[in-house]
């Protein structure tokens, strides 16, 4: 993740993120059925902007890590390279952002613990 | 023409010819004149007794021709004065001749007006006296154009003394050019000679003032209004650093509004321990402490920001955060294996301090500050002498360094806020 985009300063390194991550697109639309049994449909596009979901687990460090990247950058745009390489333009969604201890971890893990957090991301447009 | 007067005989003598000529077959309008006018004034003044008179000439010659032609107006002034034995030694009167020369020069094209004016002073002294020699010369040009107009101006100025004492030779001149938005410029050549017998000092002093007088005063500033800027990032890709705290940063000189994450993960106040700790107050001697095992895993540490979420009609998002805007962070604990004497503990603190602002260490060694925000939560007991608490804890973790130690009762001046948001 680089940060502020688009003079990018930051980057913050992660590991790939868990299975179970998610991308998807961010339309909505409400349908409507007229008294004669026509459908309307009244669609927000959003242009076509999608929102993912990805979960790390991290090192104790790294997490305290992410955790300063996201306090100075939780109002600006981010640029995210993912695990597949593809790049995404963005902010970053989720509030709160919680990380959570999720066991102990050995000596290659700096900060003898590791920590999960979702990230939830999305486009700018 | 002769006068008497009781200082001597004085004799004027007026000789005038006039002489009007036509040109002969001129029978149409274009009449070709000439005219003529040659006057001769002679005074003369034979003196009975050495006593100081005056003598003066007041002589105005105007000429007019207006012609629709090129014509010639010329005005021509011979002045001799010529005075002998008149100054008696301590009667220092000046010789002053006075000139007034103005030629004017109407035309409707561009025209170089050019006047030559050389008067010469000569003063023979015989006697050690000091006599003085000053020329006054005023020249002015105008011209009704301000287009094609050419301004010449030739002064020279001579001063000759001979004395077989020192004198003094002094030379002023002053030039002004009143110019209106171009740039103007003076040139001064000044040279200053003297040649006498004995060797004395040459001394040339030269004052050059330039005043600009400027009406208004135009600032001219260079701004950078397009925000033009650079920024640099890198990384290294590695397995460590994908685990440790390796923030890169690297350099950025516009949208410099932010502040970066910090270079080094901050080092905790204490050392790692399996203990966590609250006490009252926060900072200072302390009146209420609690201290418990560590918390289980699956601990949170919450961060919520305050932003404002827009979407243009287009579908763009907009996302706005101003740092001073309040972030809340929280702790959430769950500890088990309490007895109930702890649990005991843990209630009389937090009925003491409900509400206010306490100190924790944490299981890491790091301190926060805030205050629980929770104090209603049950304790559960999970089996004999088995007690289960579950704590949230809001407040900012203390990045100042204490010395001496956490619990030396030291006191130290540090100014927490913290903000409650009922969501």
């Amino acid at each position: 993740m680089k940060a502020p985009f688009p003079s990018v300063r930051t980057t913050t390194l992660l590991p790939s993120p868990e299975f179970g991550d998610s991308k998807g697109l961010t339309a909505s639309i409400t349908d409507m059925r007229a008294i004669d049994g026509t459908l309307y449909t009244y669609v927000k596009s959003r242009n076509g902007r999608k929102k993912f979901n990805w979960q790390f687990e991290l090192s104790r460090h790294k997490a305290l890590e992410l955790r300063a990247f996201i306090n100075s950058y939780y109002g600006k745009l981010i640029q995210v390279i993912d695990h597949d390489g593809d790049e995404w333009i963005g902010y970053l969604r989720s509030n709160p952002f919680e990380f959570a201890g999720s066991g102990r971890a050995g000596d290659g893990w700096p900060g003898g613990e590791t920590m999960t957090v979702i990230i939830e991301f999305e486009e700018r447009s | 023409m002769a006068q008497k007067s009781t200082l001597g005989v004085s004799t004027s003598t007026l000789a005038a010819d006039m002489t009007l000529g036509k040109v002969s077959g001129a029978a149409s309008s274009n009449v070709f004149e000439t005219v003529n006018q040659s006057m001769n004034v002679t005074d003369a003044v034979t003196y009975s007794r050495p006593r100081p008179v005056s003598i003066s000439q007041n002589l105005g010659l105007t000429d007019v021709a207006s012609r629709a032609y090129t014509v010639n107006a010329d005005s021509t002034i011979s002045m001799n004065q010529i005075v002998s034995e008149f100054n008696y030694v301590g009667d220092r009167q000046p010789v002053g001749h006075s000139l007034n020369l103005t030629q004017t020069v109407q035309t409707l094209a561009g025209i170089a007006l050019e006047q030559s004016l050389g008067i010469t002073d000569s003063v023979a002294v015989q006697a050690p006296i000091k006599p003085a020699i000053n020329h006054f010369l005023g020249l002015g040009h105008h011209t009704s154009t301000p287009h094609r107009a050419w301004f010449t101006e030739n002064l020279g100025i001579t001063d000759l003394v001979r004395t077989p004492i020192p004198q003094a030779l002094s030379n002023t001149i002053n030039m002004t050019d009143l110019v209106d938005m171009i740039r103007p410029v003076s040139t001064m050549n000044i040279t200053q000679a003297v040649s006498v017998g004995k060797g004395f000092d040459v001394t040339s002093n030269i004052n050059i003032t330039h005043n600009n007088v400027v009406l208004s005063n135009w600032i001219r500033s260079v701004g950078d209004p397009t925000g033009i800027g650079h920024s640099l990032t890198y990384y290294s890709d590695s397995p460590c650093n994908r685990k440790q705290y390796t923030p890169f940063q690297g350099d950025i000189t516009s949208n410099t509004d932010t502040t970066p994450p910090p270079n080094e993960l901050q080092t905790p106040q204490g050392s790692l321990t399996d203990r966590f700790s609250l006490y009252y107050p926060a900072v200072g001697g302390r009146t209420y402490e609690v201290t418990l095992r560590a918390p289980e895993l699956d601990n949170r540490d919450r961060n919520a920001y305050t932003r404002v979420n827009r979407e243009t009609r287009g579908g763009k998002l907009s996302v706005f955060a101003d740092p001073d805007w309040p972030a809340v962070r929280t702790l959430a604990v769950t500890i088990i294996g309490l007895t109930e004497t702890e649990v005991d503990e843990l209630q009389t603190f937090l009925q003491a301090t409900v509400g206010m602002e306490v100190g924790l260490t944490d299981w890491e060694g790091r301190i926060w500050v805030g205050f629980v925000t929770n104090p209603q939560e049950v304790a559960t007991q999970d089996g004999k002498n088995r007690w289960t608490v579950t704590m949230e804890f809001q407040g900012e973790m203390d990045t100042a360094e204490h010395p001496g130690g956490d619990d030396d009762g030291m006191t130290l001046n540090l100014t927490h806020s913290a903000t409650a948001v009922i969501v």
